[in-house]
């Protein structure tokens, strides 16, 4: 299966909304719709937040809960440490 | 990076709202929320993971955030570990960028943080890369993104390997 893209440029996604462009980086620098500044003049923006951005859905805050384990937590525990390739 | 437990649940919730906003589906099952682990020790720790919408269905690109905050003298919650994932199961790409056992990798390589690089996945050049720290979940996620957008698949060989650097 092709890959889907994966970004949008501000342009596009001003199209997509028919919106103007400035209008979209206002959006963006609101953090309304998240966006990925990969260099210092150029601005991605996620499919996947775009997608959620024009279809309306906001995030509701979550609730936080606690539990309790009866063990640590050892983040290095499944650590897959691949020998280097030597060839 | 200090925070009282409110402000630790606080993060938490920030960044499950981030994912969300970014479009990330939580692995989350009905009516269950974000949860915060309290470790015999008082650690508190947690584990955020979801998917990111890709041409399969399900969706194969993962990603995870954990980190683990221990308490302080002042009776603050500091960040000790995190270990922040991409999972790029659609382009065979995985990327990590990690702290933890910090005396280990400071006996053997004279840092604290590392990465992962692996191209494709499972298959590393090097089983620990150099990496700088990361300073909070937020910044993870936008880096993570920032290599998930990317059309061309990061190339994991010039990365700088500590076992080389040693």
């Amino acid at each position: 299966m092709d890959e889907k893209r994966r970004y949008l440029t501000p342009a596009e996604a001003a199209d997509a909304l028919r919106v103007s462009t400035d209008t979209v980086l206002r959006l963006v620098s609101s953090g309304e719709l998240p966006a990925i500044r990969v260099s210092p003049r150029v601005i991605r923006i996620p499919t996947p937040a775009f997608e959620a951005f024009a279809a309306g859905r906001e995030p509701r805050r979550r609730r936080v809960v606690t539990r309790r384990s009866h063990s640590e937590v050892d983040l290095g525990a499944g650590e897959r440490t691949v020998e280097p390739v030597t060839c | 990076m200090r925070l009282t437990r409110a402000g630790l649940e606080d993060l938490l919730a920030s960044l499950a709202e981030l994912l969300e906003r970014y479009g990330v589906a939580l692995d989350l099952a009905a009516g269950e929320e974000p949860a915060l682990v309290e470790s015999p020790s008082r650690s508190l720790s947690f584990e955020l993971r979801g998917f990111l919408p890709d041409a399969h269905q399900p969706p194969r690109s993962v990603l995870e955030l954990r980190e683990v905050w221990q308490p302080g003298e002042a009776g603050d919650l500091e960040r000790r570990d995190y270990a922040y994932e991409l999972l790029d199961h659609e382009r065979g790409y995985r990327r990590a960028l990690h702290l933890h056992d910090r005396d280990w990798f400071a006996d053997h390589f004279d840092v604290v943080v590392h990465e992962h690089c692996e191209q494709p996945n499972g298959t590393a050049p090097c089983a620990h890369v150099a990496g700088h720290p990361v300073r909070d979940g937020f910044r993870a996620v936008e880096m993570l993104m920032a290599i998930w957008i990317d059309p061309i698949v990061p190339d994991c060989a010039p990365l700088p390997c500590l076992e080389e650097l040693r």
